[in-house]
């Protein structure tokens, strides 16, 4: 006996669930990029009652819904979705097999028949605990069962094969993208009117996939399950598509992790000694904390109110684009600090620090300086140290580099008087003198095109009657001494 | 005389590099007291003929020169020192362009993915070909990217050495000239010094330029932009791609003193240079070719011939009118030199007609002369309708600076092969480098530059296509402010790019910069000698053509000769029927056909015009039944006067109103009704034609016949409105000046605005209007060949081939479906009231399978389908194809019983059981139902050849009325329409307001939707196949549409729709 858990458009679910409930009773739709544009791959229920079907554009599904929410697919969440999946087929039996996105098969031979739909509903009750609404079907083969879950609501058995398929629509069978129009141009719409057909007809005329087909049709595939092992590594990890700036949907995305892994230490007769969280900022940057619990829990809702309490506290200086959460799994509180450990006894706690360092200086004030590709002086920006030098390129330029520069940071601003339009004497807070002779001006300006960033420079190179070589800029504003040539 | 000259600009022909119009770069060059201005474009002469033009008005001299890449990347600029080295030029950029390249002599700069043999690969010129070329050109060694700054770049002063050897080997000392540039960039001083030590080295001159890309600062920023598009980048990733700062503009002789004040030899050679410069394109040097005539005759004599040969075969009897009317136009042609021209032409129709057997028929102000008649270029009879030869030649026509102006020919031909074919025999006559085509150059206006200027200012893509989409389509002018659409879209006031984008899109639209070359729909000009002396030639994206690098107004004002082989759906579909007609003992010809014949008028009064030319728009059809057509010059009205010009002037409503007898004629206003009563008397007054507007400024401001003619170029000119704001201004003051109000005078001014907005000349309506009365009248009276003509010439028109078919129903045509045993690859006619549709409307079946089926039914027809099946071997999807629209009824039982049996044919690999022929099988599958059919026809076919869908779900629908019942209905009353979109229109003329047109079982049905109602359901609108409109019914004078109140989906999934025609 074979059981299938199915997640109907598990796309769609495996956004939704990590989006506020009220979402899921608006139409809501997943698009699919095809050949001429975006097209509706899955709808939702509201979508549906609408009048929007999968194929349709979107403006076309639009004039249908004018309050049509769209969504795009994100592979991070189906991912993740797949996994809760999984655990939720593991909290049955040890035989499960991912068999497609979606839907997994499971193996009940072990179990006693009549623990078998108990332990069916509870698993879809865990998989509706973590907000994704499954149907099961039970049968002696694997795509008996499949086909069962494809028309159970939410499960049903299957036992008098032929009643059972030859109503079932031909999609059923999922016939290959090159035989669907030849069979509906035969007027075949069902897996009974396929199985009317004579066998060998339908092979000479179809080929091997379509005696293929024809024995899907009638449900006769026998095979054994490609079992796939539980996880022993509860982590969670997610790429957001959209920048977050606020609590609220990485709190959704991390309730839907913890609801997860909990599920996982089930499973595996574990629990939680610590949670080890780490968001990845727009800035390259990343938070991480490690939360270690007064003792080992799997309840999601102690787990998840530890992580909220951090995260209340939190303000990143930048977006988050990524999150990681992960559960470090014991079976008791009887725990020793390794023997060996050394250097950081809490690196995630020095990440914290230098958090706490850019929340005090700015995000833009931690790194190492970068030369930006602009015309613009002494622009520059600040990265993460690579984890190694990068070599210098080969070739050869002309003209060489000039005098090496020694800018003032900041620049000292300056009084210049002219003669003409060249300066003559220069006075700044620290010193005054006269200019013998000067170079320029060179003229640079740019970013034109953003109202509050354009710049325009004038520069000039100047030798002091008391000696030393010094570069002045000419701003809008005024004069700056920018620096001391070597 | 200054000074200084600047002999390194570049304007904005050296495409996405420079950023000003060569007239703008004049202008500048002018304020600043500059007394020449050396063009130097990248590869091209392209923006010459703009700057000469321009260089009168502001006082400069316009020298010519090119920039020449060559093959390592770098850039060498040229001067033109007389008229040899100017064909030098246009023969070096020819060869650069034209000349087939090795594989492994690649531009430096050409990407991997660059294929070198592209017909529009990256052009580059070798030494040898320079050197072959170097004859009355002076070299400068360039600026940043010239060979000698590449090089110091590259490998320092050695390789500057070895940069210099083929320079000075080419061109000598005394031709060559070092470069030198200062923009205020810091570094450039190093290169200078590198470059003034060199030239003290090697003894050559030095010369100050500015290398100007653009006239006056303010147009870096479109620099900028052009540097993105040409890296595929934005500003904000530009970096160092963008300039460094503004500085690339023209200055005063004075400016470059100061900045060279350390050379000031670099600054004087420049005024010397340009002294030595002796060529402008004054001096071209082009003239027409000659036609070849036998010994002892002349082209003045064969051309009398000929003419009186073709008066005789048109008019049977020569008129004394007639007699005078030629003589007096070819005394006029011969005075001007222009017989070869018309020998020329003529001999290119004859040609058609006789040897490819192609209809051709003359267009434009041809029309007006009996000689073009007698020559059978035109169809029109100019006698029969008055016509004035003097809008077509006189001898007051003269283009730019004296260069003669030619008489304009246009040919129309059926569109397709046989226009390709005439204009590939002008190559076959020519040469490849001695006729081309024209370009046609495609500018940064429309939706698409503004489209890339926001990509490259990064702006959201869902903001830019929401800018896209307000843009007015076709002809119609884009009447939405720039701040309004850009507000439209989504981007607010305060957004940050919001000024960069206002800037740039205004600049952009006011100027029209160019983007790159296209070829004119048809244009070419020809040349007794090589082309590739007067102007630089190269590849056309399309094989076997080439284009010269001037547009058509570049080639009228520099005295080239241009013809217009222009394609015209309608005459192929003309051609088509004339050949069935013949072929069928029904002969016609285009010019014998009655145009007195009533039956066809009342099928222009009933609108009744779905296919036919031009008038079966639903603009046109609205304004049929008011215009009631009675005779020839009521068609020539109708198919002038629903044009945006004249609908944008407002002509259209007192024209009709007038026509009607419902307001008093007033020729323009009663202050000059006299005296304009002979020129707008035919047209009730208003200003219709292009020929009355040159006629109202002869009689009322006093143009002389040069002057109309600047007139008249202003009207066709449509490059940017310039041209047209300097002779409207001429008018108004010559008006004003003759005592005319300021009322007059404003009225006059307001049609010359009208005009430029796509007016007509009234030839060119006559020609049209013969067209629409031909095609009309063969809808009338050979209905089986006319649309099997157009159905065989789709897409054209506004219609689909669908709503043709069920258009020819409702005449009492009946469309036969394809049939192996029965259909050619076209439409075929069985008899006067059925055709057979073509194998060409099976979607997926290719025109060579379909001749193997032709070619094995020619043999035998075949007697089952296992006989099809063996004697045709088509690839498996066509044969379902085939079987799916029902094309083996005959062979088989059913459509599904051929499906069946076509899955069985044996594959190519089991030959050997092919030859068993299969007994009598039983078809397990049941016969599709009627709506299958019609699903399966419009799957295969986008069309259906049975009943109109709507009619299978008429008996749900009883609320609905039908099309043709709404001419029955009261004026005022509330109707509810439905049937399947066939067109959305929305005109930028009309305000916001939408035009959609239903179609059902019984015709079309039209509706009209406010703005606001479109607004508020422009998905539903726009999206749904089939539509329910709930409004008033608008019965007026014949005409009959609703005004929509109401729109919603019309649910009828379970039936196949036709694919609608939008244009909004």
């Amino acid at each position: 006996m074979f059981a299938v858990l199915r997640i109907p458009g598990f796309a769609l679910q495996a956004i939704l669930r990590v989006e506020p409930a009220a979402l899921a009773s608006q139409p809501v739709v997943l698009l699919a990029e095809g050949r001429r544009g975006a097209t509706v791959a899955l709808c939702n229920d509201a979508a549906q009652a609408a009048g929007v079907r999968p194929g349709h554009s979107v403006p076309r599904a639009q004039a249908h819904c004018p309050n049509l929410v769209v969504r795009t697919a994100q592979p991070a969440l189906e991912q993740e979705a797949e996994t809760a999946l999984l655990a939720a087929g593991f909290s049955i039996t040890p035989q499960v097999e991912l068999t497609a996105p979606g839907v997994c098969t499971l193996g009940l031979e072990h179990l006693p028949s009549h623990r078998r739909a108990p332990a069916v509903d509870r698993a879809l009750g865990e998989l509706a605990a973590l907000r994704l609404h499954a149907t099961a079907g039970f049968a002696a083969t694997p795509l008996l069962a499949l086909y069962a879950a494809r028309c159970a609501a939410p499960g049903r058995v299957v036992t008098g094969d032929r009643a059972f398929l030859a109503p079932l629509p031909i999609a059923t069978a999922e016939p290959p993208a090159d035989l669907a129009p030849i069979l509906t141009a035969w007027g075949i719409h069902t897996l009974g009117q396929l199985t009317a057909l004579p066998k060998s007809d339908v092979a000479q005329r179809l080929g091997r996939e379509g005696l293929a087909l024809w024995e899907r049709a009638a449900g006769a595939t026998i095979r054994p399950l490609n079992v796939v092992a539980p996880s022993r590594d509860f982590v969670a990890t997610y790429a957001c598509e959209h920048e977050m700036e606020t609590l609220e949907p990485l709190l959704f995305i991390l309730r839907r992790f913890v609801d997860r892994l909990a599920l996982e230490l089930r499973n595996a007769h574990q629990a939680a000694l610590a949670v080890e969280l780490e968001l990845n900022l727009a800035d390259d940057t990343r938070h991480t904390r490690s939360i270690r619990l007064p003792e080992p829990v799997t309840n999601p809702e102690l787990l998840f109110r530890a992580l909220q309490t951090h995260l209340e506290t939190v303000r990143t200086a930048a977006p988050i684009v990524g999150v990681q959460l992960r559960l470090e799994p014991g079976r008791s509180q009887v725990r020793q600090q390794g023997l060996f450990d050394g250097g950081l006894r809490d690196p995630h706690g020095f990440a914290d620090t230098l958090a706490r360092v850019m929340a005090l200086v700015g995000s833009d004030r931690v790194g190492r300086p970068m030369s930006l590709n602009t015309h613009r002086p002494d622009a520059f920006t600040l990265e993460a140290p690579p984890p190694a030098l990068a070599p210098l390129p080969d070739g050869f330029t002309h003209p060489p580099r000039g005098l090496a520069l020694r800018r003032f940071r900041p620049p000292a601003p300056a009084k210049v008087e002219l003669d003409g339009r060249t300066p003559a004497y220069v006075w700044t807070a620290e010193g005054e003198g006269a200019v013998v002779a000067t170079a320029g001006p060179w003229h640079s300006s740019g970013e034109w095109w953003e109202a509050y960033r354009h710049w325009q420079h004038e520069e000039w190179d100047v030798e002091f009657a008391a000696g030393g070589f010094y570069r002045l800029r000419r701003e809008p504003t005024g004069w700056l001494l920018e620096g001391e040539y070597d | 005389m200054s000074d200084y000259v600047e002999l390194h600009a570049a304007s904005a022909f050296s495409f996405l590099r420079g950023a000003s119009l060569p007239e703008q770069l004049a202008e500048a060059a002018g304020q600043l007291g500059l007394p020449a201005l050396a063009l130097l474009d990248r590869d091209g002469v392209y923006g010459a003929p703009r700057l000469y033009a321009s260089a009168n008005e502001h006082k400069i001299r316009p020298l010519v020169g090119a920039e020449i890449t060559l093959a390592d990347g770098s850039v060498l600029p040229l001067l033109v020192q007389n008229r040899t080295g100017y064909q030098n030029l246009c023969r070096l950029i020819s060869t650069a362009k034209l000349k087939e390249r090795p594989t492994e002599l690649r531009p430096d700069n050409l990407a991997p993915s660059e294929d070198p043999h592209a017909r529009k690969r990256r052009c580059f010129a070798s030494w040898e070909e320079i050197a072959a070329h170097a004859t009355g050109l002076i070299a400068l060694t360039g600026d940043e990217e010239g060979p000698l700054c590449r090089a110091w770049q590259r490998g320092g002063a050695d390789a500057v050495a070895t940069a210099l050897v083929p320079l000075k080997t080419i061109f000598g000392p005394d031709r060559l000239h070092v470069e030198i540039q200062r923009h205020r960039v810091r570094g450039e001083e190093t290169v200078v010094e590198m470059l003034v030590a060199l030239a003290a080295r090697e003894r050559l001159p030095l010369l100050a330029t500015g290398g100007a890309l653009y006239a006056e600062q303010s147009h870096r920023i479109v620099a900028d932009v052009f540097a993105c598009l040409r890296n595929h980048t934005t500003l904000d990733a530009g970096g160092r791609l963008l300039s460094a700062n503004e500085n690339r503009h023209l200055y005063s002789a004075a400016h470059m003193q100061t900045l060279f004040r350390d050379h000031p030899a670099a600054v004087a050679n420049t005024a010397r240079l340009a002294g030595e410069l002796e060529f402008t394109l004054k001096n071209l040097g082009y003239r027409f070719p000659d036609f070849p005539v036998p010994s002892g005759e002349s082209m003045e004599t064969v051309l009398h011939d000929r003419v009186y040969e073709g008066a005789r075969k048109r008019y049977r009897t020569l008129m004394p009118a007639v007699c005078q009317q030629i003589g007096k136009e070819l005394a006029l042609i011969n005075r001007l030199g222009f017989p070869g021209y018309f020998l020329i032409v003529w001999d290119i129709c004859r040609w058609c007609r006789e040897e490819k057997q192609t209809l051709v028929q003359g267009r434009g102000s041809a029309a007006n002369s009996i000689v073009c008649y007698a020559l059978e270029i035109t169809a029109v009879d100019p006698i029969e309708h008055k016509l004035l030869f003097e809008r077509f030649l006189s001898e007051g026509r003269q283009g730019v600076d004296g260069h003669p102006s030619w008489p304009d020919i246009d040919l129309d031909l059926p569109s397709g092969d046989r226009r390709e074919a005439t204009i590939q025999e002008i190559y076959q006559r020519y040469g490849q480098r001695g006729a081309a085509m024209v370009a046609n150059v495609i500018t940064y206006r429309g939706r698409s530059a503004s489209r890339e200027v926001g990509k490259v200012l990064g702006l959201a893509d869902d903001v830019l296509d929401r800018f896209s989409a307000l843009y007015a389509n076709g002809d119609f002018p884009q009447t939405l402010g720039l701040t309004e659409q850009l507000k439209a879209s989504g981007l607010s006031d305060a957004h940050p790019r919001m000024p960069a984008m206002l800037a740039l899109c205004g600049h952009l639209r006011q100027h029209a910069l160019p983007r790159h070359l296209g070829q004119h729909s048809g244009g070419m000009v020809l040349c007794p000698g090589r082309l590739d002396e007067i102007v630089p030639v190269e590849n056309a994206s399309m094989p076997g053509r080439t284009v010269v690098q001037w547009d058509k107004d570049d080639c009228e004002d520099l005295g080239l000769v241009k013809i217009d082989f222009l394609g015209l759906g309608m005459m192929a579909v003309l051609q088509d029927c004339r050949a069935l007609c013949h072929a069928r003992g029904r002969p016609f010809e285009l010019y014998e056909v009655p145009l007195d014949d009533a039956a066809t008028y009342k099928m222009m009064q009933d609108a009744d015009t779905i296919g036919v030319f031009q008038i079966e728009s639903r603009a046109q059809m609205a304004t049929l039944p008011k215009i009631m057509p009675a005779k020839f010059y009521d068609v020539v009205i109708e198919v002038a006067i629903v044009r945006p010009g004249p609908i944008v002037g407002q002509l259209t409503s007192p024209l009709l109103r007038r026509r009607a007898g419902k307001e008093k004629i007033v020729c323009l206003d009663p202050e000059v009704h006299d005296a304009l009563l002979g020129t707008l008397e035919r047209t009730y007054g208003v200003v219709l034609f292009q020929e009355q507007m040159l006629s109202v400024a002869m009689k009322l401001a006093g143009f002389s016949g040069s002057e109309a003619e600047e007139l008249r170029r202003a009207l066709g000119f449509h490059r940017n409105d310039e041209r047209l704001k300097r002779v409207t201004e001429k008018l108004r003051t010559a008006m004003l000046a003759r005592g005319h109000s300021e009322r007059v005078t404003q009225k006059v001014a307001d049609s010359v605005a009208t005009f430029a907005l796509y007016g007509f000349p009234e030839s060119h309506a006559f020609s049209f209007g013969l067209l629409a009365y031909v095609s009309t009248w063969l809808k009338v009276h050979r209905l089986a060949e006319f649309y099997a003509g157009l159905l065989n010439n789709q897409p054209m028109g506004f219609y689909s081939p669908a709503t043709l078919v069920q258009d020819g129903r409702r005449h009492g045509l009946r469309t036969k479906p394809i049939c192996v045993q029965r259909s050619d690859w076209d439409c075929t006619v069985e008899d006067d009231h059925t055709i057979r549709l073509g194998l060409r409307y099976l979607t997926g079946l290719r025109e060579a399978h379909a001749r193997l089926l032709l070619a094995a039914r020619a043999q035998r027809p075949f007697d089952s389908l296992n006989d099809f099946l063996r004697r045709v071997p088509l690839p498996a999807a066509e044969r379902r194809a085939l079987a799916a629209v029902g094309a083996f009824a005959g062979l088989t039982s059913h459509r599904r019983a051929a499906l069946w049996q076509v899955e069985a044919a044996w594959s190519a690999d089991e030959s050997l059981l092919q030859s068993v022929d299969a007994g009598p099988e039983t078809i397990p599958l049941p016969a599709m139902s009627f709506v299958e059919r019609v699903q399966a026809d419009f799957a295969g076919l986008n069309l259906t050849t049975g009943p109109h869908p709507m009619q299978l779900v008429r008996d749900r629908l009883r609320d609905l009325w039908r099309a043709t019942d709404l001419a029955l209905g009261r004026d005022g009353e509330r109707v509810v329409i439905g049937g399947s979109v066939i067109c959305r229109q929305r005109p930028g003329t009309a305000k916001g307001v939408v035009f959609i047109s239903l179609e059902d079982e019984t015709g079309v049905a039209n509706a009209i939707v406010r703005a606001e109602l479109f607004e508020r359901l422009r998905m539903v609108i726009n999206e749904a196949p089939a539509l329910r409109i709930t409004g008033r019914l608008q019965n007026q004078m014949g005409v009959v549409h609703v005004q929509a109140e109401n729109i919603a989906r019309l649910e009828i999934d379970e039936v196949p729709l036709q694919a609608s025609h939008d244009f909004h």
